[in-house]
């Protein structure tokens, strides 16, 4: 078998792997517009490859998040704003989809209790302060 | 034969934990506590070895070697494959509870018999707790009949060197915390517990997890940045969380026994994080074993497996937490700390890690809870954690600088001002020079390099001074993380990434470099096939550099499919290269990213484990002196 034969077979026998390994954004993907292109990776960093585990679709080479991918481009080329876009995945797909959980009476726990954490801590700390003996 | 020896040299283990379990709760006879230690540690080394053992020989009548691995696989990896599965990785774990266990022993005497005892029967309980559940639901000695040719084979994405000693250097790290807990366990039960100093003996074992747990963590992130090939190495996964918190915690008590040692101060706090350590360290290991979170690191899931483990924590939580709500009142110290003081800024880093830990931990559980409670399901992600921990990180990192340079009880403001003025001068320098070679002003950018050169160039003015007030493991390890801080930030804020499609001789440009796809070549080796690519990297004097050779590989016996990223690193930057989809015709895909100072983080991370190495050595000492 010549060298371009088998380089030619490979490749045909990989590409099917490579529809449900990890790979990120394809060049035909890009847009031309390079503002419009970084919102489109931030809005992507931001979405989660919903068949993937704990993937972004922007990490993401599954079809589904490809298809997202162009969708969110698409979107942005309409002129559609960030939470417009953000509001059609959810419409769609739900909260899961979203790798940043928006601020929600389910989710006010989640952003708030840090800083809660944060009070409690040191408020513990300086109220001890206060009852003890100065040394 | 082995396997059949292996799984009773497991049982005897077995047998030796609850023997030990009994003969320390009475602390009659030495004699019998040193049978059931010895015993332990030799009959749950023969089971390791074995299982070890009928790993090379590759002997398929066992079914964990029929499923986790094959006769092509290098050696190496027939070893690591040992550990590199659920069943085999419990046999580790016992291995090191085991090695912790007799280190425990080894400093019984007549004074402290009634302390080690108590600590050797905690002990004793968590090891017959783990085999029993090795045995009942993971047992890897499990036979399978008829025995098979071969086997399945074994992930090729770990196939790796990093990878095969992360999973041991994280066991050290975990179990090195139960060391922690059954000595927290005894102080509090033992009646004169305040008399034995129970710090001394729980320093070099916490010394010893964090130490391992970070490097641990270091080389898994260390394997994903080469291995997983998207450039990024930390991806806040349940299971990297799992390590994570533990870590957290574990850094909080390593300073608190500081305070425990020169000020008297904080002993009640310090049992309670030594216990809340190793519980996150089972509760780690039980979301990961359960399959309940998703993530990265599949391990073959049993539901019945995440019950044992789910009610096993329970009852150390509980009885443990009890404990310490009941007995713990004879450590509370009503010490002032005034805030501007080397205790006042340990206090301070410990409330940040104990938040950061609890917004981890959150984070990790709030879809599950989300779900069970409103059938919902929701994701927390990267931007979740980069919005909540770095935030809280930065004060901890800033005051991280200044603590060591401040003295104990009470330190004047304007001495200390006079002190720091140097490093804020060098940071000052340091930093309008990194700004000056990557001109990009990023907010977060310019932060995280400021804390970084804060953090280097506090402890080089230490180390130049010779300030007797500061441990040499404890400069070496805050360079270190000076460096990681430094190595993150720029990694992160300053990565360039091209994606694009690429033929034969062509060429694409990024940064300074030229890279040019020279060929592609074909592959064959005894476990895989693969396409490689040869590009040659050419600088602006157009001198070349280096040929980067990304390849994708394919495991015929796995069916599985991986991606080699091709790195050319050096102290400044890496470039990193993966190969993507394509043919001949039509060209392949091409992803390159440019990273500036990433290799800063892999050195900080050695420094660190120096660091913590010299501290062990010196906290052994102080150990020695007791005896």
């Amino acid at each position: 078998m010549t060298n371009k034969t088998f380089i030619i077979i490979i490749s045909i026998f990989l590409i099917q792997f490579f529809l449900n390994s990890s790979y990120t954004v394809e060049p035909d993907e890009v847009l031309e517009n390079q503002k419009q292109e970084l919102r489109a990776r931030d809005i992507s960093k931001n979405v989660r490859c919903m068949i993937c585990q704990n993937q972004s679709i922007d990490e993401s080479n599954a079809p589904l998040a490809k298809d997202l991918r162009i969708i969110i481009r698409d979107k942005i080329k309409e002129g559609n704003n960030d939470k417009e876009i953000y509001k059609f995945l959810t419409d769609r797909y739900g909260d899961f989809i979203l790798l940043k959980p928006p601020l929600k009476l389910s989710t006010l726990a989640l952003w708030f209790l840090p800083f809660i954490f944060f009070i409690i801590g040191f408020f513990i700390v300086f109220v001890n302060n206060k009852k003890s003996k100065k040394i | 034969m082995a396997p059949t020896l292996g799984n009773f040299a497991l049982w005897l283990s077995l047998f030796f934990a609850i023997f030990q379990f009994f003969t320390s709760r009475k602390n009659n006879k030495l004699k019998f506590i040193t049978v059931s230690v010895n015993g332990l540690l030799i009959s749950s080394l023969i089971s390791f070895f074995l299982l070890m053992y009928v790993h090379i020989v590759s002997d398929f009548s066992v079914l964990n070697v029929f499923q986790n691995s094959h006769t092509t696989k290098p050696l190496l990896y027939k070893i690591s494959g040992v550990w590199g599965n659920h069943e085999g990785s419990m046999l580790l774990w016992i291995l090191v509870l085991t090695i912790f266990n007799y280190f425990i022993f080894k400093l019984y005497n007549k004074k402290n018999s009634a302390f080690i005892s108590k600590t050797l029967e905690t002990q004793a309980f968590i090891t017959t707790g783990f085999i029993l559940f090795t045995i009942l639901t993971s047992n890897p000695f499990e036979r399978m009949i008829p025995a098979q040719e071969n086997g399945l084979g074994f992930n090729p994405i770990l196939q790796d060197p990093a990878l095969a000693i992360h999973p041991p250097l994280l066991y050290i790290g975990y179990v090195g915390f139960s060391a922690a807990f059954s000595i927290s366990i005894a102080t509090l039960s033992v009646e004169d517990g305040e008399k034995i100093p129970w710090h001394i003996y729980m320093k070099p074992f916490v010394l010893a997890a964090w130490t391992f747990l970070s490097i641990g963590i270091a080389l898994g992130a260390l394997w994903a940045y080469y291995e997983l090939g998207w450039g990024g190495w930390w991806f806040w996964d349940p299971v990297e969380n799992a390590s994570f918190m533990p870590w957290l915690l574990g850094t909080a008590l390593l300073h608190s026994l500081i305070i425990v040692e020169k000020r008297k101060s904080l002993r009640a706090w310090v049992l309670l994080l030594s216990i809340l350590a190793f519980l996150l360290s089972v509760i780690g290991t039980f979301l990961v074993r359960s399959g309940i979170l998703t993530s990265v690191h599949t391990f073959a899931l049993d539901p019945s497996r995440g019950i044992y483990i789910l009610i096993f924590a329970a009852l150390l939580g509980g009885y443990s937490l009890i404990l310490f709500g009941v007995k713990s009142k004879r450590y509370f110290d009503n010490n002032y700390f005034t805030f501007f003081s080397k205790e006042g800024s340990i206090l301070i880093n410990n409330i940040l890690m104990v938040v950061i830990c609890s917004t981890v931990f959150l984070g990790t559980i709030y879809p599950l809870l989300i779900e069970a409670l409103t059938n919902n399901k929701i994701s927390v992600g990267e931007p979740y954690y980069n919005s909540t921990v770095i935030p809280i990180m930065i004060p901890a990192i800033l005051v991280m600088g200044i603590g060591p340079i401040l003295g104990w009880g009470k330190e004047d403001k304007s001495k200390t001002l006079k002190k720091i003025f140097p490093t804020i001068l060098l940071t000052t320098i340091m930093t309008i020079f990194i700004f000056l070679i990557y001109q990009s002003y990023s907010v977060i950018g310019i932060a995280g390099i400021i804390l970084a050169f804060w953090i280097i160039s506090n402890n080089l003015l230490i180390l130049i001074k010779k300030d007797k007030n500061c441990s040499m493991g404890m400069i070496i390890a805050h360079l270190g993380i000076g460096l990681v801080i430094l190595g993150i930030t720029s990694s992160s804020v300053w990565q360039e990434e091209k994606i694009t499609k690429m033929k034969i001789d062509s060429e694409t440009k990024i940064k300074k470099y030229n890279i040019v796809f020279e060929k592609i070549n074909e592959i064959k080796e005894s476990n895989y096939v693969a396409l490689r690519g040869d590009f040659l990297v050419y600088d602006d004097k157009k001198n070349i550099i280096t040929i980067l050779k990304p390849e994708n590989r394919f495991y015929l016996i796995k069916n599985n499919f991986t991606t080699e990223a091709s790195i050319h690193t050096n102290l400044f930057r890496d470039l990193y290269i993966v190969l993507g989809e394509g043919n001949l015709n039509d060209g392949w895909i091409v992803r390159i990213y440019y990273n500036p100072l990433v290799i800063w983080i892999w050195i900080g991370s050695l420094i660190i484990f120096i660091g913590g190495i010299v501290s062990m050595n010196i906290n052994l000492r102080k150990l020695k002196i007791l005896y």
